[in-house]
């Protein structure tokens, strides 16, 4: 007898009243997706993988992403690190795919055609949807996305396209290091300040949070774009180098030493030493290597995380000694001579119980649980913005409207006037970050306000509003004040791809995906057709004096039919082609049956009648 | 006196840091736009209105010059752009000594100290000037007042580059 089902009484109940949530921790290297599953946040694994590698794959019909493409070549891996900037923000010698040189924006050369980050970041939310939806035979309600603490406004606003992109559905965009305390339930701990230290593949992370009163706040955040675990596998790399005086190396080798650098980190991470042989161009390798030596080669690595530390730390005007707990995040925490500087510069034990690759994506589930209103607890996260927003004044000069560390949403207006006599026209250009000047901080948007009454230089006032929402999204609007006309402009900051592309790129995945859903329903039916064309041809010209003429007849008369219909390229009028066929030589099917049983039994060999 | 209705406090220029810390979370935990997550359109920008106007008030009131120069703006006291002589004087020789000791960690440290006194004890000052509702006397220190916060600030920032 089955058992019947009682909830607990005021939680969700019936299946239809369910929301599925998930979490998403959108990783430079490793993807994640999580989900609270009874009460409880787990990590939804694709088969027997719980990290999906974040590479994407295009062939020319189809996309691939995750494990089963590790053996191929032209992966395009680490995109998190081009999405929402410009091509003239990085650096285009050492990419690890090619791109279009000739535009403004980042165009990655594909099977497929030109692809933007976001297109192809939107194809590993794709695959994270698909394991989850998989899972729970469910559509999803809606998704937490978390991005570190540095990213900006338009890497903040490519993350959302990618997941609109993907058709997600994003309940709130939160900080990788707040995703991390939550999934330590540090707010069901008493309250305290904690510190959040994430050293991850390729980046570093630092984050000051206050837990109080049921609120999470964040305090202030530091960080570095271009410091991770990868850095540590560069220094062995250099010590394998040193140690055998390997002359020059092409790129293949670059990546065989890479992942014997790695290799040799692991396993540092459990032997105090190590001296081993690898096998690299057919030659063997010698590597020895003590804890001891990597902790020399690398204390300059730490020293510089620990440096963002102190910068995080003046921020929030706090001193080592009002950290209460220390929350370690992201694979690289797992060396032990970082455990060892950091609990020392700390002055405590950390909190590290818990895998450090999935705690993000963790954290990031129970807020997807609390935002989609299933929650009990009602724990608050109040976060900060990472950068100054301002706009920019005469002489290349920035004025901040809202300075870093501001708690979040905030709305905060200046008011700005004219330059000339009868200037009727003002440039609003929204910039972000900490220099004074202009050119040095990153350029979000730029807009126009006409239509400003002409009058004397420094007479018009034009009030410019900044209004940042709980994503960390920013909205400008202007406004002219001295008539009361109001003329009224808003813009989102871009990263160099405007909403109507964004539009456009979204129709033409719906487009595409019907016609590669058609595209794929079709190929199938006709290899289908195919088989069975070929085994009723086969068996009527063994077994074909086993039927009468009727019979004999109205087979034929269905294996035309389906020929005729495989030419004309219509999926459903095949299938019936199909099922005619099949129903025509049922009675075949059992006659031969018989007969092959009987021919078995009477000495025939039983091979060459195959069915 | 709008931010201080929003914390139930009066419009005093002493309040109890504890109660608006207290409120202001109690506040966020109702309006942050997170409550509403799936609600309307509408709903969520006025959860976003209010809970920006909440962050914003707190940021003013929990600042003591910020709350200051809130109050005299509700009074419309107008503030003037003038600091007295002597003052200046000073304000010059604290800016001359940083300068000759920008790498001296123990003479910052010591002038830090000194300016955190000052500024302690002219915020006592100005305390008294509001209770006697002598806003315009309030007013004229602000200057002063401005120039140590934003002094202490810098002298903090220069020990943290040397450190």
């Amino acid at each position: 007898m089955a058992l019947l089902q009682i909830s607990e009484p005021g939680k969700s109940t019936e299946p239809h009243q369910r929301r599925l949530s998930i979490g998403i921790d959108l990783g430079t290297t490793n993807s994640l997706v999580a989900s609270v599953i009874r009460g409880i946040p787990t990590i939804i694994s694709d088969g027997d993988h719980r990290l999906i590698p974040s590479k994407v794959l295009y062939h020319e019909n189809n996309v691939l992403v995750g494990h089963d493409i590790l053996e191929y070549k032209n992966i395009i891996s680490s995109i998190k690190r081009y999405l929402g900037k410009k091509l003239k923000d990085i650096d285009t010698r050492s990419l690890p795919f090619k791109i279009d040189k000739e535009r403004e924006d980042i165009f990655i050369q594909t099977q497929q055609g030109l692809k933007t980050p976001v297109e192809i970041s939107s194809e590993i939310l794709k695959k994270l949807k698909q394991i989850a939806t998989e899972r729970f035979q469910d559509d999803i309600f809606g998704a937490v996305i978390t991005v570190p603490a540095y990213f900006d406004e338009g890497q903040r606003q490519a993350t959302k396209d990618a997941a609109q992109l993907a058709g997600i559905d994003v309940l709130r965009l939160i900080n990788e290091p707040t995703a991390a305390a939550l999934a330590y339930g540090l707010d069901t701990k008493k309250e305290g300040i904690y510190a959040i230290y994430d050293l991850g593949g390729g980046t570093f992370d630092i984050s000051i949070l206050r837990f109080s009163k049921g609120v999470f706040e964040v305090l202030s955040t530091n960080g570095n774009a271009s410091l991770g675990g990868d850095d540590f596998d560069q220094i062995i790399k250099h010590e394998i180098v040193k140690q055998n005086s390997l002359g020059h190396l092409n790129s293949e080798d670059h990546e065989k030493l890479n992942n014997i650098a790695k290799m040799i980190k692991e396993k540092l991470t459990k032997n105090d030493s190590l001296s081993e042989q690898f096998n690299f161009k057919n030659h063997n390798l010698n590597v020895r290597l003590s804890s001891k030596t990597f902790e020399n080669l690398a204390i300059n690595l730490i020293d510089k995380t620990v440096q963002c530390v102190k910068n995080a730390l003046f921020d929030a005007d706090l001193n080592v000694t009002d950290i209460d707990g220390v929350v370690m995040v992201g694979g690289s925490t797992r060396m032990p001579v970082i455990q060892k500087y950091i609990q020392h510069f700390f002055k405590q034990s950390l909190l590290n119980d818990l895998n450090p690759d999935e705690v993000v994506a963790i954290g990031a589930a129970r807020q997807a649980q609390a935002l989609s209103g299933q929650n009990d607890d009602d724990t608050l996260l109040l976060d900060v913005t990472p950068l100054s927003l301002g706009i920019e004044t005469m002489g290349d000069l920035v004025e901040k409207i809202i300075p870093r560390n501001s708690t979040i949403p905030i709305a905060k207006a200046q008011e700005f006037t004219t330059y000339k006599d009868s200037q009727t026209m003002m440039k609003i250009h929204v910039v972000q970050g900490e220099r004074e000047k202009v050119s040095e901080n990153r350029s979000l948007a730029e807009f126009i306000l006409k239509d400003i009454p002409p009058l004397p230089a420094g007479a018009a006032k034009v009030r410019v509003t900044f209004q940042v929402d709980a994503d960390s999204m920013l909205t400008v609007s202007a406004e002219e004040l001295t008539t009361g006309n109001k003329t009224k402009v808003e813009v989102k900051p871009s990263y160099g791809i405007d909403d109507k592309s964004i539009r456009k790129m979204l129709e033409d995945s719906f487009i595409n995906a019907n016609t590669d859903r058609e595209f794929r329903s079709l190929a199938e039916i006709v290899v289908e057709a195919n088989q069975i064309i070929e085994l009723t041809e086969k068996a009527v010209a063994i077994d074909g004096h086993l039927l009468d003429e009727n019979e004999h007849h109205y087979i034929q008369k269905s294996l035309l039919d389906l020929k005729k219909e495989i030419d004309l390229n219509d999926p459903q009028k095949i299938k019936q082609a199909i099922d005619t066929l099949n129903d025509a030589s049922t009675s075949f099917a059992e006659k031969r049956m018989d007969h092959s049983v009987r021919s078995a039994l009477s000495g025939k060999n039983i091979n060459n009648i195959d069915y | 006196m709008k931010f201080f209705e929003i914390f139930e406090l009066k419009p005093t220029f002493k309040i109890c840091q504890n109660n608006l810390k207290k409120k202001f979370l109690e506040l966020q935990k109702k309006y942050h736009p997170d409550n509403y997550a799936s609600a309307s359109g509408h709903e969520k920008t006025l959860a976003l209105l209010n809970s920006s106007m909440i962050n914003d008030a707190f940021e003013i009131l929990k600042d003591d010059l910020k709350r200051a120069e809130y109050l005299l703006k509700c009074n419309k006291i107008e503030q003037k752009n003038q600091t007295n002589p002597e003052f200046l004087i000073k304000q010059m020789e604290y800016e001359d000594y940083l300068e000759e000791n920008s790498h001296h960690l123990n003479k910052i440290e010591m002038l830090h100290k000194e300016i955190a006194q000052t500024l302690e004890c002219e915020i006592e000052k100005l305390t008294i000037l509001f209770n006697q509702k002598n806003l315009v006397a309030a007013s004229n220190k602000m200057n002063e007042l401005i120039f140590l916060s934003k002094f202490k600030t810098k002298l903090k920032q220069r020990m943290h580059q040397i450190i």
